[in-house]
């Protein structure tokens, strides 16, 4: 390969192939996707697993390392795994980088229509790999549960609410806006679309007239979102 | 109204190139969080602009306005100080490679990240974490082969330089 000419691949240290591999197996949270998937009007599906490393091929570093490394690294994380079977659920595996690096299938086929896939149960240790959103420790290991707990009717049940208030403060009626997230932020204290109610909340403060406490939220937002979608709404109001 | 087109090609764009720009994002130096909310400003910009996406240039469009959105990520954001809290000392003895536990690797990894320029850590990401050919990153930053080489080799050089100084900085932390 003509690439590979211009810029030798090298082989990484275990130190370096250590810290490649943490950054390798992030991705995004199933509530990220969710969000996303809503802020653009498609088809909200229900959270899915986060799929295994999607990090496309392997990078060039490793290619230098050739196939006995990668190899020597699974067989001893399989020997691991299977001797940590029994006491698995609690404790991560101690070489998952590794395994989860191992080459993946490529993404499925895209569709207009996704389909809807069932909730499954947490990894239960064993060969299960790091998943990514670990970055945000317990609380997502949380999130993830909530958001499972919360799948399925709850999803549109929450995007009801959401659209509710929306047309609520299009209408001008902050009141009915306030009603639907007041009971959005009750049952769904920690569902996917936190950021859009709170949007909305402030936007039903100015509308009452209550600019004050509008403008205030507004700058707590700002602080804890600088890059939201919703920064330019927001800033408006926290500029009054 | 988005015609049902526009919203299919939406639809595809987001599969099969969100996670991308997700990580992008964080490798860019974004924060969990801030790269949530990047991401989905880049897709909100491309969904009101899908229709005048060149087809075939959808990876494009995303990547350019991801780089954008991380350039424009206040630096005292993101901006992580090598070594600052960091305790070498903390772990018992072992290799360097066994002491990094995965949340601290992340950590390494983003300063080691965030000593390099954008350019530098922009090549660096796409070729080594995302595996992307040399062609195929000059072609999504759109410079010449040779510079995206060049760069490569830079970005290489950093790596190897900072882990080196991390690595002899763990190993003087177990002899005290």
């Amino acid at each position: 390969m003509s690439d590979l000419k211009l810029v030798p691949p090298e082989q990484p240290t275990p130190f370096e192939q250590r810290l490649l591999d943490a950054v390798a197996n992030e991705a995004p949270s199933a509530e990220q996707r969710l969000r996303v998937r809503a802020a653009l009007g498609l088809p909200v599906v229900e959270p899915v697993p986060v799929p295994v490393a999607p990090v496309g091929r392997r990078p060039l570093l490793l290619k230098a390392a050739g196939g006995l490394v990668v190899v020597s690294a699974a067989v001893v994380a399989l020997f691991l795994a299977v001797g940590r079977k029994q006491n698995s659920a609690d404790q991560p595996a101690p070489a998952p980088a590794l395994v989860a690096q191992a080459p993946t299938a490529p993404l499925p086929a895209p569709s207009a229509a996704p389909s809807i896939a069932p909730p499954e149960a947490e990894p239960s240790g064993g060969v299960g790999p790091l998943l990514d959103d670990r970055d945000n420790g317990a609380s997502n290991k949380r999130s993830r549960k909530a958001a499972a707990a919360d799948s399925g009717a709850d999803l549109s049940e929450q995007l009801r609410l959401i659209d509710a208030a929306r047309s609520a403060v299009a209408a001008g009626n902050a009141s009915a806006a306030s009603a639907a997230l007041t009971s959005y932020r009750k049952r769904f204290p920690r569902g996917p679309f936190g950021q859009e109610a709170a949007v909305l909340q402030i936007e039903a403060l100015d509308l009452q007239g209550n600019h004050a406490q509008a403008a205030a939220q507004a700058r707590s937002f700002l602080a804890r979102h600088p890059n939201s979608p919703h920064v330019s709404v927001v800033q408006r109001i926290a500029g009054r | 109204m988005r015609g049902e087109a526009s919203k299919a090609r939406l639809e595809r764009m987001f599969h099969e190139h969100h996670d991308f720009i997700w990580r992008l994002l964080r490798r860019l130096g974004l924060s969990t969080g801030s790269a949530d909310d990047a991401a989905q400003h880049v897709f909100l910009v491309a969904a009101e602009r899908v229709d005048d996406i060149k087809l075939g240039s959808e990876r494009s469009f995303l990547f350019g306005t991801a780089l954008r959105v991380a350039r424009s990520q206040s630096r005292s954001d993101r901006r992580w100080v090598l070594e600052e809290d960091m305790d070498f000392r903390r772990s018992e003895a072992g290799r360097p490679e066994e002491l990094v536990d995965h949340q601290r690797a992340i950590e390494l990894m983003g300063r080691i990240l965030d000593g390099m320029t954008l350019d530098l850590r922009t090549v660096f990401v796409l070729t080594e974490l995302e595996g992307m050919t040399m062609p195929e990153v000059a072609a999504l930053v759109e410079i010449p082969v040779g510079t995206a080489a060049s760069r490569l080799r830079r970005a290489r050089e950093a790596f190897r330089a900072t882990v080196a100084e991390l690595e002899s900085k763990l190993k003087s932390g177990l002899k005290t």
